[in-house]
């Protein structure tokens, strides 16, 4: 549903006709480098679908995680960690877009930790969230990615191929 | 130590080289079959894997490409980067283990084996073997093109080798990597990988402790010079806009799960267990390799905007110009080392594919058996070299034709790998009807879209959109289609 939803949002933005300069146009002075362009958060139909596409990108990662987390039809053992993972990242990602919508139309220029503020999210809150996932990999390992039994019964299934093969 | 520049960039290269030929020489004597060729025996350690997984990743273009797009669009790339984390936890979460337990219990030595063993269809293996040979062949001519480039500018500004020629220094670059390749495999592959995470990663620490004291008032001052040349420069998405950027989120984030090159690395490491070692240890070597990328290209854009130094001939000199002109001798040959490990890793894993694909995939899917696989494989990886040597200079003399096909390798390969592997070997019912024409359609359209030169709206990416089109297409054909009946010791691996 998830990719429906999401090939819809993109079906949707082709219907709209994007301003010329919306991924940049050349810098007046130096020919190497682009000047940003129209921003999508200008207008209020490609605001939203804007923020909807980014939802969609960053709640497919999410769900990926979440398919290879499945373990014999089931997610018991780590389904409440992985779902306030994925929460947190995706309202982390809303606040970093948000953040911007903001910078766009007031023209804020306050800095936190050396970068302005929707810049300061995306580089200090978005890269770091995913680390939940990395935690709940090497943490849940053992309990729920691959426990003893299925490691011991992989190895009987490995000798049990081999001895058919041969 | 300023007239000593080019002999000390010259003599780290020079170092580095040696390096690998002594690691070749070295895995030789351990590869003793043609699965440990391709598979390194299965017995790689954590450290080794990790190393591998994340230099790997890292070509070239994390050292040339990626400063000159930020120096070009600001922050847009920086995507790329900042995806890390979560694409490589992805990749393990997805990976990490099915994919290493059904290449032990199909004694798989390449990816379309396991593809085999999971959908038991001969086409879906072939059409595998075939999207990664056209990635390889655009990727490695790609990679020596760049490599070759680099080195006939070393070595022009010394005195002694002033008049050499791209083509010659192509025979050098050449010479070494296929000498490491050929005689050791992937064994030397993944030792001098280790050996160029390691340079890589010292050589970015150094270069962003450069960049952050360019600048009297650090990050901050280099950061307010561009917010006043351009907001939307320093802003979240750069120049790109807000859609382009998500789509590269989506792009390297899971389409890193379907790069040939770096997901065979997770089928050869010794323990099962090790995948949750693995993953920290190869973020980590990325995030500081990623250092250089992000500094590198704002401190460029910074000087030129500001006024201290000449605007750039072209975005992609941003490296060079900045180890020329603001980085100490010793620390320019460093990168200048890093950046050769950074192609080279890349360079040697394609070929280690790419030889697996045409040697063993495609010859077992029609019926042939090759005998001492070890010997020809050694043999097809000297000519794919060759071979993509030539490619490389005749399209650098007759067009973009390389860099075409290099551009759009990744998306190439996470469009026709994605539905098949990273889903497909998480979901029992996805069926082989559905693989192939997932396979088919993503390749369709990344070829129609590029060759035809057709702009996407809104800067949305075109590997992006032709992996979801494929994700559709294998989900949706999946559930029209009669489910394929898995081996059972198959099904209940992917259960585990």
């Amino acid at each position: 549903m998830l990719i429906i939803l999401f090939l819809g949002i993109i079906g949707l933005l082709f219907m709209t006709a994007p301003p010329p300069d919306v991924t940049g146009q050349l810098h007046d002075v130096y020919k190497t480098m682009l000047h940003g362009g129209t921003s999508m958060s200008l207008n209020g139909t490609t605001k939203i679908l804007a923020y909807l596409f980014g939802l969609c990108a960053t709640g497919t990662l999410c769900l990926f995680i979440i398919v290879g987390a499945v373990r014999k039809g089931k997610l018991d053992g780590i389904r409440p960690w992985l779902i306030f993972a994925s929460v947190a990242y995706l309202i982390v990602y809303s606040l970093t877009y948000f953040a911007d919508a903001s910078y766009v139309s007031t023209g804020h220029t306050r800095f936190f930790l050396g970068w302005p503020i929707p810049t300061a999210w995306m580089i200090y809150a978005m890269w770091a969230t995913p680390i939940l996932f990395m935690l709940i990999y090497i943490f849940k390992f053992r309990d729920w990615i691959l426990t003893e039994e299925d490691e011991a019964r992989f190895k009987e299934l490995v000798d049990a191929r081999k001895a058919a093969e041969s | 130590m300023e007239e000593y520049r080019n002999p000390i960039i010259l003599s780290a290269v020079g170092l580095y080289m040696f390096l690998c030929i002594v690691v070749g020489i070295w895995a030789y004597r351990k590869t003793k079959s043609s699965h440990d060729f391709f598979m390194a025996g299965r017995n790689l350690g954590v450290v080794v894997t990790a190393f591998a997984v994340f230099s790997t990743t890292l070509s070239g273009f994390g050292f040339v490409g990626g400063p000159g797009l930020v120096y070009r669009m600001g922050m847009s790339s920086i995507w790329m980067v900042v995806i890390a984390v979560l694409g490589f936890s992805l990749t393990n979460f997805l990976h990490g283990k099915r994919l290493r337990l059904l290449s032990e219990l199909g004694n798989s030595k390449s990816l379309p084996d396991v593809v085999f063993l999971r959908y038991n269809n001969n086409n879906t293996r072939i059409l595998i073997a075939i999207a990664i040979i056209l990635g390889v062949f655009g990727y490695l001519a790609t990679q020596i093109l760049a490599m070759s480039v680099v080195l006939r500018d070393i070595l022009t500004e010394t005195e002694m080798f002033s008049s050499m020629t791209l083509e010659m220094s192509m025979v050098i670059s050449c010479s070494i990597l296929v000498f490491y390749s050929v005689t050791g495999g992937i064994i030397a592959s993944v030792y001098t990988d280790l050996v160029q995470g390691g340079i890589m990663i010292v050589a970015a620490i150094l270069i962003f402790l450069t960049v952050m004291y360019t600048f009297d008032g650090g990050i901050t001052e280099m950061n307010q010079v561009i917010q006043a040349d351009d907001p939307a420069a320093i802003g979240p998405w750069g120049t790109l806009g807000m859609v382009g950027c998500m789509s590269w989120l989506l792009m390297f984030g899971l389409g890193g799960s379907g790069q040939p090159h770096v997901i065979t690395k997770l089928m050869m490491n010794k323990k099962v267990s090790d995948a949750k070692h693995i993953l920290p240890v190869s973020i980590m070597g990325y995030l500081f390799s990623g250092l250089l990328w992000i500094g590198i290209g704002l401190v460029m854009r910074a000087l030129v905007v500001s006024g201290q130094h000449p605007e750039l001939a072209a975005p992609d000199e941003a490296a060079s110009q900045f180890l020329q002109h603001y980085a100490h001798p010793v620390l320019a040959g460093i990168v200048f080392a890093g950046l050769f490990a950074a192609i080279m890793s890349t360079a040697d894993a394609f070929l280690n594919i790419g030889t697996a694909a045409i040697m063993h995939d495609i010859p077992k899917a029609i019926g042939k058996k090759i005998k001492n696989e070890l010997q020809w494989a050694r043999i097809t990886t000297g000519l794919i070299t060759i071979i993509a040597a030539f490619f490389a200079l005749w399209a650098s003399n007759n067009g973009d034709l390389v860099a075409l096909l290099g551009a759009f390798g990744w998306g190439t390969f996470a469009a026709a790998i994605v539905p098949v592997v990273t889903l497909g070997f998480n979901w029992k019912r996805g069926t082989a009807i559905a693989a192939n024409v997932a396979v088919i359609a993503s390749l369709l359209i990344n070829f129609i879209v590029k060759i035809g030169k057709f702009s996407v709206p809104y800067g949305i990416d075109i590997g992006a959109l032709s992996m979801l089109v494929a994700l559709f297409l294998f989900i949706t054909i999946s559930f029209v289609t009669k489910p394929d009946v898995l081996e059972a010791d198959v099904a209940e691996v992917m259960d585990m």
